[in-house]
């Protein structure tokens, strides 16, 4: 939890820093900081996958041809050209921030309500839910169950926290990751792979006129 | 390591640290040493020998020196990141081998009862993911140092830093993807557990994979054949041209860092980690000499692989920057991937090694020739184009004539 406060504030700071400051390769270093807190609240939920992934994506790949681009252009101080359509840009800010607050609010009351998603499921259900998307066994709950609380404890006697604690650690494992991205996702996941092929190829057919046809 | 009490798991992860972290100090004293003596060896020199026996002491005295120099900070730098840029590049160094196995496990009695501990700071769940992660960040030390420097040649050194190392760590991460795919995990330790056994060593299943990895580890630590963001001979002193004392120092104890780190990296993935032929036994059996030994096996590689580097570098000239372009792209990328699909394949149909290997070596080598035969076809048609650009920019003589 304190955690989640410190990256989280990190976090809000640094984006704000990405727009506040003048000199663009101070703002893409801001948005690298605002990645790592990111990867930050990843971890301190239990998602270590996803928080590697963001900060080989972005961090390392993504944000070092960001300051290559920044470079190359070689941009300078961007103190003249912000000072237009200062009207807009105040109403727009204001609409965004109405729109996060109600957003706010609704997720809030929804957790509220309803008390996460697997709060007032039954210990059956979540087993269930367990064997069909993460493909466990018996014996592979039975062991992370003891891992997690202790030699000896099953699942039937763990209370609604404890129950909830496991399916998370499960969700943040590598593994069960795999299994649902190649199980029960593999269709999204196949379709995004099939859009970035697209991507690339198109990039390739670009950069790869004939020069003669562009002269 | 999940049923250690809270204290022992404390006092041995502190003391894993400090051992750590300060054995990758000495051992970059030691490869300074190295460096400069293997360096005169291959070229038939002394190199230095005065500072203690056998020169032993330089790397101190280097230090020292280091430390009473000048801390010049140039009036047309951008102070803040000018300053960072040294941290930056030497703290992803550090943090890599919190989840390198450097051994074994070793056994301690604990308030009367026996308990193993793994001779590794932390075996996360995403283990090698980590290590692409962390090292992936190596590069913004070399750019941001380049560009707080405000010099054209450092500017020219991270230009070249930057896109240098985005094109090779992606052959970096695709290589090791058959390795994670037999051994079934991206813990460290569990990588190193599949290897018990020569032949189960991965650079004999995965032997272009081990080739390629070995060569992305060298362009990403910025060694020769692979250093044109430093280039003397081209860019004063590349990314850290503006760089004195300490700052510079810490660069130079960054390569160093970076390499140790990557030949860690290597052993474990490929070359067998803790295991040695006829030695698996004892290194397994939990005792303290196991443990010892271990750690003096992967000791023995690493300082091997080390070794390796400083031959490569005192031995080959540097690569112009569009060999070495063509060389990440259209070579290591493409091999790479072949050996994504064979590995999968033939594991699927077969699950032998023997043949993993055997067509793993095979598939790249038909890859690899495929691709050098169209590229080299390409840059044929290219110059027949460069020539008719010539006549029309009326340089030829076909265009004076007329």
């Amino acid at each position: 939890m304190v955690l989640l406060v410190i990256f989280g504030l990190v976090a809000i700071c640094s984006a704000i820093c990405v727009i506040a400051f003048k000199n663009p390769i101070h703002s893409a270093l801001a948005l690298i900081l605002t990645f790592f807190s990111q990867a930050g609240l990843f971890i301190a939920l239990g998602a270590h996958f996803v928080a590697a992934v963001q900060i080989i994506v972005y961090a390392g790949a993504i944000m070092v041809l960001f300051l290559f681009v920044i470079m190359l252009l070689n941009l300078g101080s961007l103190q003249d050209t912000v000072r237009q359509n200062v009207g807009a840009i105040k109403i727009f800010v204001f609409l965004l921030a109405a729109l996060l607050v109600i957003e706010g609010i609704t997720v809030a009351r929804y957790v509220d309500q309803n008390g996460g998603v697997i709060k007032d499921q039954s210990l059956d259900v979540v087993i269930q839910r367990l064997k069909d998307d993460f493909k466990m066994s018996d014996e592979d709950i039975k062991s992370s169950v003891e891992k997690l609380y202790g030699e000896g404890t099953s699942i039937s006697n763990l209370t609604s926290v404890q129950v909830i604690g496991l399916v998370h650690s499960e969700m943040g494992k590598t593994e069960r990751i795999g299994t649902l991205l190649f199980s029960k996702f593999v269709l999204p996941f196949e379709v995004t792979s099939f859009i970035l092929i697209a991507a690339l190829i198109g990039v390739i057919t670009i950069v790869n006129r004939d020069p003669q046809e562009t002269a | 390591m999940e049923n250690l009490p809270l204290n022992l798991l404390l006092i041995s992860s502190i003391i894993k640290i400090l051992v750590i972290v300060h054995m990758l100090l000495i051992g970059v004293m030691g490869m300074i040493w190295a460096e400069r003596r293997v360096s005169a060896w291959i070229q038939d020199r002394y190199g230095p020998n005065r500072v203690g026996p056998q020169g032993l002491l330089q790397p101190i005295a280097d230090g020292i020196k280091f430390l009473l120099k000048e801390d010049l900070i140039p009036e047309h730098v951008d102070k803040i990141v000018y300053i960072i840029a040294p941290a930056i590049i030497l703290i992803p160094a550090l943090i890599t081998c919190a989840v390198v196995p450097f051994g074994n496990e070793i056994p301690v009695s604990w308030g009367g009862q026996e308990y193993k501990i793994p001779l590794q700071i932390a075996d996360i769940d995403i283990g090698i993911l980590y290590i692409l992660a962390i090292t992936s960040l190596g590069v913004y030390g070399v750019v941001l140092g380049a560009w707080a420097s405000n010099n054209k040649y450092s500017f020219l050194g991270g230009l070249r830093a930057s896109a240098q190392m985005v094109s090779y760590e992606l052959s970096l991460g695709l290589s090791i993807v058959g390795v994670l795919m037999l051994s079934e995990s991206l813990r460290l330790r569990e990588i190193v557990l599949a290897q018990s056994g020569f032949l189960h060593w991965n650079f004999l299943t995965h032997f272009p994979a081990f080739l390629v990895f070995t060569i992305s580890v060298f362009a990403e630590t910025n060694r020769l054949p692979f250093d044109l963001a430093e280039a003397e001979q081209e860019l004063v002193g590349g990314y850290h041209t503006e760089y004195s004392s300490m700052k510079f120092a810490m660069y130079f104890m960054a390569e160093y860092m970076h390499m140790i780190v990557g030949s860690v990296v290597v052993v474990v993935l490929f070359l067998g980690g803790w295991y040695f032929p006829g030695l698996e036994k004892l290194v397994d059996s939990g005792t303290l000499i196991g443990g010892v030994l271990s750690f003096i096996i992967v000791f023995v590689k690493t300082a091997f692989f080390l070794f390796f580097f400083i031959w490569v570098r005192w031995s080959l000239p540097r690569f112009r920057y569009d060999q070495l372009m063509n060389l990440g792209w259209k070579v290591l990328l493409p091999i790479a991937l072949t050996s994504i699909v064979v590995t999968a394949v033939v594991w699927l149909v077969s699950e032998s090694r023997l043949w993993v290997g055997i067509l793993n070596f095979i598939s790249a080598v038909v890859v690899a020739s495929v691709v050098t035969t169209l590229v080299s076809m390409r840059k044929k048609t290219k110059v027949v184009i460069e020539d008719d650009l010539d006549i029309l920019s009326g340089e030829s003589p076909s265009f004076m004539t007329r």
